[in-house]
């Protein structure tokens, strides 16, 4: 039962039974999706934002947008506190009853309001004020994606075998925009050169003992040379009780600003100029890993069984593994597993994002649930194949990552592929997903705080102050905050804003009479766990970090760091409660309104009745 | 024969075996499976195209019409020989420029799936 292809079987079974008997229900019977009906594309399609396009490249384009570094990261790491089956089963309940629910709803209702975004729904059908505090939530939700994913990318460039990949990677990314734009180079031919240079570099550097990754393991050591104690101690209560204290060391610092660099030119650039290429060279790097990875996974159960069998337990406990629970913090399965588990079973982001761009193209209404609710489903499959890749690989101390990169290398050793060839193909995917996610934050972060703030602080419009600042918020949360909390933060923010969309959506199907439940049962689900989430994260930070290390000599920065966090939590749970409050009154608003008549049609002329 | 009869003898006659039909299909299958792969590579390149266009487009209809939209340019008097070229375009035109956008709207690429 503990095997790749048991779990990529019920894995098909939900995507199959969910799509067709769930979802394609739904938008029959409740939606009533018809071909016939002009979408706002057709309407108002003006070449550029509202362009009737194919259903297949609508889901391509979509599905490449939604999948990125959220289903690997939280699947790996609930995989490694609860254990393979709950992961399994949230992500796989989760997709069914909600995920696909919240990205198809999200599109429907701004296809059905001249396309729309969700906000802007939400402005006219709940509050004026529910688009404002939408905007403070996407600040710092995107503060704590930046803090969380920042910490994982230089952790992984820490390590010897991986920097040279991520280096090419900015410089093809550079040198693709230049010749696609500048000198205006066929496209397949620039793919050869910038895709095949950043693949051959992740190869060259691939070899622990090799010329490449012994020049950067001379270079980490000389810079850890400078302070050999680290530059600040964070505390991971993840690791074994007496390894919990755990340095940031000088090279880790200097990662960490190399990806802020990084980052900073995907910030301010023309989009063209670097953020485009750069994500383009990611996709094929991620594509070849999940084709291949997905493919390696199911064969390996028939060619090596070893490498399909599960090594890490399938269920530790309620309350997850010893060293979670180390220092009075507590994680029990319900609530925390379901905010661990993010982007794969559910995200909000999807809906309140990729509505804006995705809906104002859909040629027509019947393919709402093909793009939405389709995409989400093969966003699950990502989930599971990040599940798989960690299960795979038993439990050693190394952190979650490290695993799952290990667990890609094998599975593309069912191919022939060396290891050492793989898992570095594995490490590259993973830190060009989440890079490539982490450049464009502090885009929109600096545009966030520029719409924000920059009417009554005119400073914060310009591009520069406001990607500095938001680096600078970012840094300091990297550098002293508790990573499981942050990414769990985090989680609970983007679950918040599902269980919103979700609010949006019911609030949208009550004021047209239709019924809510499919989307209202999972919005309070979402709310009240995620609610509930934020409250034990907060306890948590209290507990492990706070109390233990108040007026404790040396622990000043993570004591600080898990105030700013615990600021952050109170933060978002009162703007939730706000609209919250606001949902509510509009339902009931929506519920006390009459039902509308449909319009009398106007007497033929000479006096006749239009009846 | 029957005209009825005859159209049912053509179309028994013309009805096409398993395998026409399984390669119609297999066609179908791989031009969609194009399509998607065009979707996650070429087309955001596309769109990224239409939007540098549309962006010169609104300045440009904006410098000769702007006063459609309450802003006061005074265009030179020989754009007017330009206007027959502009009327299909300044419905579409004026809907782009006067939408309410969202903060993020146009940063978005790639963002979907934090």
């Amino acid at each position: 039962m503990d095997n790749t292809l048991v779990a990529i079987i019920i894995g098909a079974l939900v995507i199959f039974i969910g799509y067709t008997f769930y979802a394609r229900r739904i938008d029959k019977a409740v939606i009533q999706s018809d071909p016939n009906r002009a979408t706002p594309a057709r309407l108002y399609m003006d070449g550029v934002d509202f362009v009737p396009t194919s259903r297949n490249v609508l889901y391509g384009y979509h599905f490449k947008s939604i999948a990125a570094a959220g289903p690997i990261v939280g699947a790996i790491t609930a995989a490694s506190i609860w254990g393979w089956v709950p992961s399994l089963i949230w992500l796989a309940l989760g997709v069914m009853f909600i995920g696909w629910a919240s990205d198809y709803s999200a599109i429907v209702v701004s296809v059905r309001n001249d396309g729309n975004s969700l906000s802007a729904i939400a402005h006219q059908l709940i509050a004026p004020r529910t688009r404002r505090i939408l905007l403070l939530f996407i600040f710092f939700y995107l503060l704590l994606v930046a803090g969380a994913f920042g910490n994982l990318v230089a952790n992984v460039l820490n390590q010897p075998i991986v920097p040279l990949g991520i280096i090419a990677l900015a410089l093809f990314g550079l040198l693709g925009g230049y010749l696609l734009y500048r000198k205006r180079m066929d496209l397949i031919l620039v793919t050869v050169i910038i895709v095949g240079g950043t693949l051959l570099a992740v190869l060259l550097n691939a070899d622990q003992n090799g010329w490449v990754a012994t020049r950067f393991k001379d270079f980490n050591g000389w810079l850890n040379d400078f302070d050999k104690n680290g530059v600040v101690t964070v505390i991971n209560p993840l690791a074994p009780a007496n390894a919990q204290e755990v340095p940031l060391s000088v090279s880790f610092v200097f990662w960490l600003l190399f990806m802020f660099a990084f980052c900073y030119l995907g910030a301010i650039l023309p989009i063209w100029r670097y953020t485009q290429p750069v994500n383009y060279i990611g996709f094929w790097l991620t594509a070849l890993t999940i084709v291949l990875g997905g493919l390696g996974a199911f064969l390996a159960f028939f060619f090596k069984h070893d490498l399909a069998t599960f090594k890490i337990d399938g269920f530790t406990s309620f309350n997850g593994t010893a060293a979670a629970q180390a220092r009075g913090a507590i994680q029990p399965l319900w609530p925390m597993l379901f905010v661990t588990i993010a982007c794969g079973a559910i995200s909000g982001w999807h809906a309140l994002i990729g509505s804006v761009s995705t809906a104002r193209q859909i040629e027509n209404e019947e393919d709402m649930l093909p793009v939405g609710g389709g995409a989400m489903f093969s966003e699950f499959a990502l989930g599971l194949l990040s599940l798989l890749a960690v299960a795979t690989v038993p439990l050693s101390g190394a952190p979650a990552q490290n695993r799952f990169a290990q667990g890609i290398g094998n599975f593309l050793n069912v191919f022939g592929i060396s290891t050492t060839y793989g898992t570095a193909i594995g490490f590259a995917a993973f830190v060009v997903i989440v890079i490539t996610v982490v450049q464009l934050l502090f885009r929109v972060m600096r545009v966030t705080l520029a719409e924000g703030l920059g009417e009554r602080w005119p400073v914060f419009r310009n591009m520069h102050v406001g990607t500095l600042i938001s680096m600078l918020a970012a840094f300091v949360l990297v550098m002293s905050g508790t990573w499981i909390y942050i990414w769990q933060l985090f989680g609970s923010a983007n679950q918040l804003m599902a269980s919103l969309s979700l609010l949006v959506v019911t609030v949208w199907l009550f004021s047209t009479r239709r019924n809510p439940l499919y989307a209202g049962l999972p919005c309070v689900f979402m709310y009240v766990t995620t609610m509930a989430a934020t409250v034990v994260i907060g306890y948590n930070l209290w507990q492990t970090i706070v109390d233990e290390f108040w007026g404790v000599a040396g622990r000043g920065v993570a004591v600080g760091g898990a105030l700013v966090t615990i600021a952050i939590a109170v933060l978002l749970f009162v703007a939730a409660l706000f609209i919250a409050v606001d949902g509510i009154r509009a339902i009931q608003r929506f519920r006390e309104r009459p039902p509308e008549v449909a319009p009398r049609p106007a007497p033929a002329p000479g006096g006749a009745s239009g009846d | 024969m029957p005209a009825a009869e005859s159209r049912r003898a053509r179309s028994v006659s013309a009805r096409p075996g398993p395998w026409p039909r399984v390669q119609a299909r297999l066609r179908r299958v791989l031009h969609a499976l194009a399509e998607m792969f065009y979707g996650a590579t070429g087309f955001e390149f596309e769109r990224q195209a239409m939007r540098v266009r549309a962006d010169l487009e609104n300045f440009f209809i904006f410098m000769i019409v702007g006063e459609l939209i309450g802003v006061p340019v005074l265009p030179p008097y020989y754009a007017l020989r330009l206007l027959p070229y502009l009327v299909g375009d300044i419905a579409a035109w004026k809907r782009r420029v006067l939408r309410p956008r969202e903060a993020v709207e146009r940063e978005e690429f790639e963002l979907h799936g934090v």
